[in-house]
Order: C-alpha cells, then sequence, then structure tokens
C-alpha cells in the first residue's frame, strides 16, 4: 500500500503549496517526502515486493535505485535548505524550487518503479522539465544558456529513444506490450533485425539522459549551473535513472542472443565517454564542471563494466553506488566552495584546508573517494573491471581503459590539489562552518568507507540483486 | 490518396531545404501535421474511438494548429524572418537534402525486404525527415530554426509511426503530447529570455559555458 502513496504524494502536496505561501510548509513537505521515499525503500526490503495497477513495482531488482534515491534525498535536502538561504531566494523562487524538487524526485521514482518501458521513457522525459527550473534556478545568463541546451539536447535524446521503442515495439509485434518482463521472457521470439534496429537509438536516446558520449554536452553545463545540492541530485541519480532502463534493455538483448551486439555499443559509448572527459578534464577551468567531466567518466566506466559481464557487472553496480555518494558529496562541498570564495574557477580557490578545515577535508576526502584510491570501493570497482578484461583476454582494452582513467586521474588531482594547497585569500578566512554544511557530506563518504573496507550483507545483496 | 499524402509529406520536407524563411518553416510543419490527420483519418473504424479521437486531437490541434501558431509567435516576437548565415550553404542544403532523400529510400528497399509487413513509402519518407530534420538542427544556426527542425522530427516519428503500425499503449502517446506541449512552452519561455538577453537568438552566441581540451 505504499507504492501509491509514495506515487501520489509529491503529485498532492504540490498543490496546496501554491495557496499556503509558507515556506516552513515548503519545506515541511519536502522532509516527509524523503522521510517517506526511505521508510518505502526500508518496508519493501523487510516485507518484499509490492505492485501497484500493474504498471509500477518495487522489487529487488529495482531497490538499490530507489534507495540511491532515498539515501540522496535525505542528503540534499539540508544542502537545499542552506542554498536557499544562502541565495535569498525570494518566495516565489523558494517555492519553485520545493515543487520542481519534488516533481523531479517523483518523475525518478516512477522511472525506476515503471516495469513498463514506455512509462519509464515517459517518466524520463518529465525528469527533463521537472529539473529544467533548476538550471535557470540563479537566472544568469550563463544559467540561461545552460537550460536551452540541456531542454532542447535531452528532448532531441529523447525523441531519439523514443523512436528506438517503437522499433523494439515492431520486433515484440503481438508478442509483449513493452513490459521488460515479457520482452525479457519472449526475447527469443522477438524479431532479431528490428531489435538490432532498436538498440542504437535506445543507447544514444537514453545514452542523453544518462550523460554518456555522444550526446553528453549538456551535462557540464547543466551540472555546473544548477545549484550544488541539485547538480549533486543530477550526477549522482538522474543519470543512473537513465542508466536504469538501459540496463533493462541490454538484459533483453542478451535473452535474445544478442549480447555480442549489446556489449559493442555498450563498450564505444563507455571509452567514448572516457575519452571525452581525458580531452576536456584537464582544460577545465570551473570545478563544477570538472566533476560534471569526472561523472561522464564514471558512467563510461559502468557501461563497461556491464559491457564486460561476469565479475564486472558487479564492479558496474558497485561503482553506479560508489559514484553516487561520492560525487553526491563533491557537489554539495562544491557549493560550501563557492559560497566561501564566491567563485567557480579553480584559479580562484587556493589553500581550502586553511580557509575551511571541514570543507577542506570533504574536499580531500571526496576526491580520493572519487579518484578510487583505497580503501574507497571505486577502488574495488575499478580493480574487478580491470580483472575482468585480464581474465577475458583483451589487453588493448585494458591498455586504453588504463591510460584514459590515468589522465582523468591526472586532470582531476592536478585542479583538487591546487585548490587544497597554497595560501588561501584573507575575505575566503571566516567563521567555521555549521554542522549542517558538512554533515550530509561526511555520512555519505562514512558510507562509502564502510562499504570500501568491510561491505555491508545488505549492500552486497542490493547490488547483486539489481544486476541479475 | 495516402501515397499522395505521404508524398506531399515528404516534398514539404524537401522544400525546406531550399528554403531559408522561417514562416515557410512554419507552414511546411502545419501541412505535415495536418497530412498525418487525414492518415489518421483514414484509418476510422480501424482504431477504437478513443484512441482516435485522441490522434486526431494530437495532429489537428496540436501538430497543425497549435505548434505552428506558438512558432508564429516566436518568430513575430525575436523578429527573425529568415535564416541568414547557416553552415551550409544553400546549394549544399539543396545537394544534401536529395541525396538524403535517395538515402532513406535505398534504406526502405533493405528494410521492406527483411520485413514486408513496413509500408515502404511512409517509412522511406520518414526516415527522410528525421534525417534531413537532424541536418537543420546540425546545420542552421537560429535556435528558432533549431526549434523547427526538432518539430520536423515530432512528425517524422508520427508518421513512422502510421508507417509500421505500432500500437503503443496511450499512455506512451500522452507523453508525446506532454512532451510537445511543454517544450512549446519551455521554447516560448526561453527562446524570450534568450532573444531578450542576446538582442540576436543565434547559436553562435551560447558559448559561455565551453571548455578547451
Amino acid at each position: 500500500m505504499i507504492l501509491p502513496i509514495l506515487l501520489i504524494f509529491p503529485l498532492l502536496a504540490a498543490v496546496p503549496l501554491f495557496s499556503l505561501r509558507s515556506r516552513r510548509a515548503e519545506r515541511s513537505v519536502l522532509i516527509v517526502h524523503a522521510l517517506l521515499t526511505a521508510g518505502a525503500v526500508i518496508y519493501w526490503g523487510v516485507a518484499g515486493p509490492e505492485e501497484f495497477i500493474g504498471y509500477f513495482r518495487a522489487d529487488s531488482g529495482n531497490l538499490l535505485f530507489l534507495a540511491l534515491i532515498a539515501a540522496l534525498y535525505l542528503a540534499v535536502i539540508p544542502a537545499s535548505f542552506l542554498y536557499l538561504e544562502r541565495q535569498k531566494a525570494s518566495e516565489l523562487w523558494h517555492r519553485i524550487y520545493v515543487v520542481a524538487m519534488l516533481l523531479f524526485v517523483f518523475s525518478m521514482t516512477g522511472a525506476v518503479l515503471a516495469k513498463n518501458l514506455g512509462l519509464f521513457w515517459v517518466f524520463i522525459e518529465a525528469t527533463t522539465l521537472a529539473s529544467a527550473p533548476f538550471i535557470y534556478f540563479e537566472r544568469h545568463q550563463s544559467s540561461l544558456e545552460a537550460t536551452w541546451k540541456y531542454v532542447f539536447i535531452c528532448s532531441v535524446g529523447i525523441a531519439i529513444a523514443f523512436i528506438g521503442i517503437l522499433f523494439l515495439a515492431l520486433s515484440a509485434k503481438g508478442e509483449s506490450d513493452l513490459f521488460y518482463t515479457d520482452l525479457i521472457a519472449n526475447a527469443p521470439r522477438l524479431g532479431r533485425f528490428w531489435l538490432l534496429f532498436s538498440f542504437p537509438f535506445l543507447v544514444v536516446g537514453l545514452g542523453t539522459k544518462a550523460g554518456v558520449a555522444p550526446m553528453h554536452s549538456w551535462l557540464p553545463d547543466a551540472h555546473s549551473e544548477a545549484p550544488s545540492p541539485v547538480s549533486a541530485f543530477l550526477s549522482g541519480m538522474l543519470l543512473n535513472t537513465a542508466f536504469y532502463g538501459l540496463y533493462r534493455i541490454f538484459q533483453v538483448m542478451d535473452a535474445a542472443g544478442l549480447r555480442r551486439e549489446a556489449a559493442l555499443f555498450f563498450l564505444v559509448c563507455g571509452f567514448a565517454s572516457l575519452l571525452i572527459s581525458a580531452v576536456y578534464i584537464s582544460g577545465a577551468t570551473n570545478y563544477k564542471r570538472l566533476l560534471a567531466y569526472s561523472s561522464i567518466e564514471n558512467m563510461g566506466i559502468i557501461f563497461i563494466g556491464v559491457a564486460l559481464g561476469g565479475g564486472a557487472l558487479f564492479a558496474a553496480f558497485l561503482h553506479l553506488v560508489a559514484h553516487a555518494f561520492a560525487k553526491s558529496s563533491l557537489f554539495i562541498t562544491a557549493g560550501n566552495i563557492a559560497h566561501r570564495f564566491g567563485t567557480k574557477d579553480i584559479a580562484g580557490v587556493r589553500g581550502l584546508r586553511e580557509a575551511d578545515r571541514p570543507t577542506g577535508a570533504l574536499w580531500g576526502v571526496g576526491f580520493a573517494a572519487i579518484a578510487g584510491l583505497p580503501p574507497f570501493p571505486i577502488f574495488i570497482s575499478e580493480f574487478l573491471i580491470a580483472r575482468e578484461m585480464v581474465t577475458q583476454g583483451r589487453f588493448g582494452l585494458l591498455a586504453a581503459f588504463l591510460i584514459l582513467v590515468t589522465l582523468v586521474l591526472y586532470g582531476m588531482a592536478r585542479a583538487a590539489f591546487g585548490m587544497y594547497l597554497g595560501s588561501a585569500p584573507a575575505g575566503a578566512k571566516a567563521e567555521p562552518p555549521r554542522p549542517i554544511e558538512w554533515l550530509p557530506q561526511a555520512v555519505l563518504l562514512a558510507i562509502l568507507c564502510l562499504v570500501g573496507v568491510a561491505m555491508p550483507e545488505v549492500i552486497r545483496r542490493l547490488v547483486e540483486m539489481a544486476s541479475l | 490518396m495516402s501515397q499522395i499524402l505521404t508524398i506531399l509529406f515528404g516534398v514539404g520536407i524537401l522544400y525546406l531545404a531550399l528554403t531559408s524563411r522561417m514562416r515557410t518553416y512554419i507552414q511546411v510543419i502545419a501541412l505535415q501535421g495536418f497530412i498525418l490527420f487525414l492518415l489518421i483519418a483514414r484509418d476510422f473504424g480501424k482504431l477504437d474511438w478513443f484512441t482516435f479521437f485522441f490522434l486526431s486531437f494530437e495532429t489537428l490541434a496540436f501538430k497543425t494548429i497549435i505548434v505552428p501558431a506558438v512558432l508564429w509567435r516566436i518568430v513575430e516576437r525575436t523578429h527573425v524572418a529568415r535564416e541568414t548565415d547557416p553552415h551550409i550553404p544553400q546549394f549544399g542544403s539543396v545537394v544534401i537534402g536529395t541525396a538524403v532523400f535517395l538515402a532513406g529510400f535505398a534504406v526502405t528497399d533493405w528494410v521492406s525486404r527483411i520485413d514486408p509487413s513496413v509500408d515502404a513509402l511512409p517509412f522511406g519518407i520518414a526516415v527522410s525527415t528525421l534525417i534531413i530534420a537532424f541536418f537543420i538542427i546540425l546545420s542552421r544556426k537560429k535556435l528558432i530554426t533549431q526549434v523547427m527542425g526538432y518539430m520536423l522530427m515530432q512528425n517524422a516519428v508520427s508518421l513512422l509511426m502510421i508507417a509500421m503500425a505500432v500500437e503503443l499503449p496511450l499512455l506512451v502517446n500522452l507523453g508525446v503530447l506532454l512532451d510537445i506541449f511543454t517544450l512549446l512552452f519551455l521554447f516560448l519561455l526561453f527562446l524570450g529570455k534568450l532573444h531578450s538577453t542576446y538582442e540576436e537568438t543565434s547559436r553562435e552566441k551560447l558559448t559561455s559555458l565551453r571548455d578547451q581540451p
């Protein structure tokens, strides 16, 4: 019974907010929604699967993604309140932020819960519309540019994905109605030609939202212009939500005996994403754009892991979790840095450890987590992916993988250390941060550290079940 | 009759390769919307009444009237009469447009041999329209022209659905309508904002967010 409540609550709650005109009420609704989402995940984890009107289902296959939404939502809310306070958001823009957040989380939750590919597509479309106001939130010339690119490129991507769905529907004519379970069960009887024809359209189309090359160009712009808590959500969850649908389609291809072809597309997108990040990350002058290029790289690694299969499949899903936590933490911290230093330019930030110890520490530890240094789980996932390449005897791929990952690491490290070390400008040394400014990120990084050192059984099972 | 309509749909998109006038773009988009409506009306009786009503509304009200009217309003507000300086000159566009059209039919010939159930003429024109719409998006500098390229792409997708007789759940059709409606709203909003911010709404003005390798 909790599934319909979770889906309907944000829609019903958004309506009275326009008449109440109370910031406290708006914030309370967000908190209740986040707690409801977290409660629902715990409930499904304990009580088992739940279905709603035949189109939505919460089960072990999507519980990991729902858990990520819940965890990141809880981390993003305090950061959002802080952001709205710092921005001195007007009553109207405060309401826009809250309503957009409710709808954004609703659309991501709906996409993950949807049993039907068509319905998934509708929710993915809705994520673009719900998140566009965030990117325009600061109303600069650059925000406008980023919003335009985001809406336009994602719309084109979504239209391409729709063409893919058309071809997939043609391959499934009479056999199934775009339900994942039907598609997988009937996969051997699907028309191979149309199935194969649909896959590139789906990969490019949904890959646009997943932030992988060749349709990644909206990502650095949108992530750098959106409020930092929203960038955390975009990077930590939106990309994964789009990936979720793509993985389900990958499973259909696998069941239809077209795994080799599907893996080839994933590998090409994965390596193209790594290449793009490696080329552009060193040239990034804005640290939020730097983090965005790192997101493209990490999504590429996830695609590569799925393409390789075997032990790399578990690694890909572990990587997904680790990237979501580490990147969200880094983006929220980036918001604090922007507030303290008054700039998003890498060159404008020096002496972070001296100016603000907790923020400096979070930046340093966050960098270690995203760079894949032990004991963080990205070290394990990248190691497992590399090991799978060795097991499969794909040494050329291994060399390309290691070189590209190292280049990205170099670009990241140069900027991150430059910001961390040195002397802080006088204006940056202000009062020490309040716990609300560092606690959510610290918790995310602590969980990651725990997963890396001694992975709790519940997390291992969630990751394993998601990859099945 | 439906073959003539489909050919007319294709001629419209080919004509766009020749022109740079914004109003012609809008007229072609409206014409294509009306052709799509007629192609659906042809299937009256084959579809259940709700789907028929929904698709008729989508094509006639939205694609033929509302979308062109909104585009017309944007053109008047932004005072952009024509695409003055495309990335590819007019003659090149005509050559490329024609080549794409022929290539679309070559693809169709190949596809219809593999799956004879595909209606070759609308499939070929839909594929050609899709590619030309992409070409317009990539080769034109004005943002409003790119939006029109996107709308042409949506029309091509609708023709593709008709060609392949794919019956998707109504929910997905609703999603398509939502997509068009909200995007128009956003485009109207942001194009207005972009125009007042940048004076000239050209893609080349939107370069403040760029990294060097």
